[in-house]
């Protein structure tokens, strides 16, 4: 019953998403600025140059024919050039289909093209995942995104406050702790489950705060101006500590997730269960998930400092730059976040062993 | 600071996990030496496609076999991952030549972010961004798939009568919590990388729109976007397969298992 109810819903929510994307695809006339789209491209090679390292570069010219969708002038057909390069690092190669906001010339003259219009894309991806958490985990996965999509919403209202002015380390201290309230109790509902893996996670968080400012005061400062999306008038340091803070915020969590509810659900079963099993039994599971989760970190941020790399070693820097200025950025917020992790699994153990203690004497008494 | 906090980090999975730490971060470095192999492999002309491709099946093994010895669980993790990496392989493709995803976002350019650098580097930087899309979800996905088939090992051996379908069932189950937790786990790994790009974003005062259309965004989103629909399909395949692998093992005949 429960089984046929889900299938339903799916089917309710795919036709949704249909009925969505069909929206979205046509959505050009909810924009205020000029969309068009391509409806024939005409390439030409003008120019070949020597790459800086190794290899050619071909420039090439789109003459672009592209119809007016939105706006007074929408079914004008006008006329636009792009110019784009084999390796594509500042321009991008322009396909038959493609939306573009575009500032149109007059008269035939040619137009200028502002950006292209992706939003159908971002839909499609988002609808996927929304679609498929459901299809595979049921309520948890519908939970799992509205917690996402609460997370969101947060993030939107802390960047506000951080421009009206409020202090970064307070707003991050307060950002983490509504994450953490947030997603775990959405997750798990409010039980004694949900409620000790807060604990461990904002003691993990706290731990690994504290010890990565104790090392950045002993330490050299990292070049923080060569942050990707620095501003200059911004506290990057201080930027930098919030960033890593929230991005190892997910590992802590779930690691102390798992392991609570692994002793929670020992505990349910045999409430007389002695700690030292208890504590065994824990190390089993942080032993299996410690590793695979320092690997999720891993891959998930060296991976993205990756292109820069790449352009800055074809451009003949050195590697000991690129170390300096892109990598390190990379593994410290690797590092951090892999230490808070770790960390939870002997935090867990305290507070479990505290809340195993004081349940012990509320009994005696 | 590197070396302090990779020292720190040493110390704790030591004490925490004793040889199964000191395995976890020898696994860290041998990532390292395979990551900078790619790179420099790419940097002397190699295509960033086909070395990411190489990459991400060797990173595979290695982790796989090595973190987690080679049996018939993680044979079967292996054949799930790779036919995930195929299919998030085809997503990424075309995700990315539909969005343009690849080289500078108009973000870092208004920025002049890495101005000093020369175009003219003869390195298709779409390719690039499709070969990290792949390299990047390795870990996630690898987590999933483990999991998942080592439950369904588990509760296979300690209940052989269960019928297929309820094997099956019972991997999703314990994918279900997997997944949200990776969901999480890259939710925040995602944000915390890509704050000062939003704080730019309300700093300048972009419009919701822009931003929904920019390049930047779309970067960002697709990377952990596709790292999620690997997971996600990695949990019904993993329960699905090794469903099939020990039904089959049993020898029965009824090993048609319907994947409902």
């Amino acid at each position: 019953m429960d089984q046929r109810r889900q299938r339903i819903l799916l089917a309710v929510l795919f036709v949704c998403a249909v009925v969505g994307y069909v929206v979205v695809d046509h959505n050009d006339r909810w924009y205020t600025s000029t969309i068009a789209v391509i409806t024939d491209i005409q390439t030409e090679h003008t120019e070949t140059q020597s790459g800086v390292s190794i290899g050619q570069e071909n420039y090439y010219v789109q003459t672009i024919s592209a119809r007016l969708t939105n706006g007074a002038r929408a079914g004008e057909t006008i006329q636009l050039l792009n110019q784009y390069t084999d390796s594509g690092v500042r321009d991008e190669c322009y396909a038959v289909g493609d939306k573009l906001f575009v500032a149109p010339g007059e008269d035939g003259e040619i137009g200028k093209i502002i950006g292209q219009k992706r939003d159908t894309l971002v839909y499609l991806l988002a609808a996927m995942l929304l679609l498929g958490m459901i299809a595979v985990a049921g309520t948890s996965g519908l939970l799992a995104s509205l917690s996402l999509f609460f997370n969101i919403v947060l993030l939107t209202i802390a960047l506000h406050c951080y421009l009206d002015g409020w202090n970064i380390f307070a707003l991050t201290g307060v950002l983490i702790l509504l994450f953490t309230i947030l997603s775990l109790l959405i997750a798990n509902g409010w039980n004694r489950c949900s409620g000790l893996a807060i604990a461990v996670t904002l003691l993990s968080i706290g731990m690994t705060a504290a010890l990565f400012l104790i090392v950045r005061a002993c330490t050299p400062a990292l070049q923080y101006q060569m942050l990707e999306y620095a501003v200059v008038p911004d506290d990057l340091s201080a930027l930098f500590f919030c960033e890593i803070m929230v991005g190892g915020l997910g590992a802590v969590m779930d690691v102390a997730i798992s392991l609570i509810s692994t002793a929670d659900e020992l505990l349910t079963r045999n409430p007389a269960l002695p700690y030292e099993q208890l504590r065994h039994s824990i190390r089993t599971v942080s032993d299996d998930i410690m590793g695979t989760m320092v690997n999720v970190l891993f891959f998930t941020y060296i991976c993205g400092g990756l292109p820069e790399i790449l352009l800055m070693l074809r451009n003949q820097l050195t590697i000991p730059f690129v170390w300096e200025y892109v990598l390190s950025f990379e593994l410290v917020r690797f590092l951090v976040g892999s230490i808070g992790l770790v960390l939870a699994v002997p935090v867990s153990q305290l507070v479990l062993k505290l809340w195993m203690d004081r349940r012990k004497e509320m009994q005696h008494d | 600071m590197i070396k302090v906090l990779a020292i720190i980090l040493l110390a704790l999975m030591l004490f925490v996990g004793r040889d199964r730490g000191l395995q976890a971060f020898l696994t860290i470095l041998m990532n390292m030496a395979i990551l900078a192999g790619v790179v420099l492999s790419i940097v002397y002309g190699a295509n960033p496609l086909i070395a990411s491709v190489i990459a991400g099946i060797l990173l595979t093994v290695f982790i796989l076999f090595y973190q987690n010895g080679n049996n018939l669980k993680t044979r079967v993790a292996f054949t799930v991952i790779l036919a995930v990496l195929l299919v998030t392989f085809a997503l990424g493709l075309l995700l990315c030549r539909a969005g343009d995803a690849g080289g500078y976002s108009e973000v870092k350019i208004n920025l002049d972010d890495g101005l000093f650098l020369d175009g003219n580097v003869s390195l298709p930087m779409q390719q690039v961004e499709i070969g990290i899309i792949l390299l990047g979800l390795l870990g996630a996905v690898k987590d999933a798939a483990v999991a998942v088939t080592s439950a369904v090992y588990e509760v296979h051996r300690n209940n052989p009568a269960l019928l297929p379908s309820q094997l099956f069932t019972s991997g999703l189950n314990i994918g279900r919590e997997i997944l949200s937790t990776t969901m999480n786990t890259l939710f925040f790994s995602c944000v915390g990388e890509s704050l000062l790009l939003f704080n730019i974003v309300c700093y300048w005062g972009y419009s919701f729109g822009y931003f929904l259309n920019s390049k930047a965004l779309y970067q960002v989103f697709l990377f952990s976007g596709v790292a999620g629909v690997g997971c996600i399909i990695s949990i019904p395949l993993a329960a699905f397969a090794m469903t099939v692998v020990l039904k089959r093992k049993e020898g029965r005949s009824d090993d048609k298992t319907n994947g409902n």
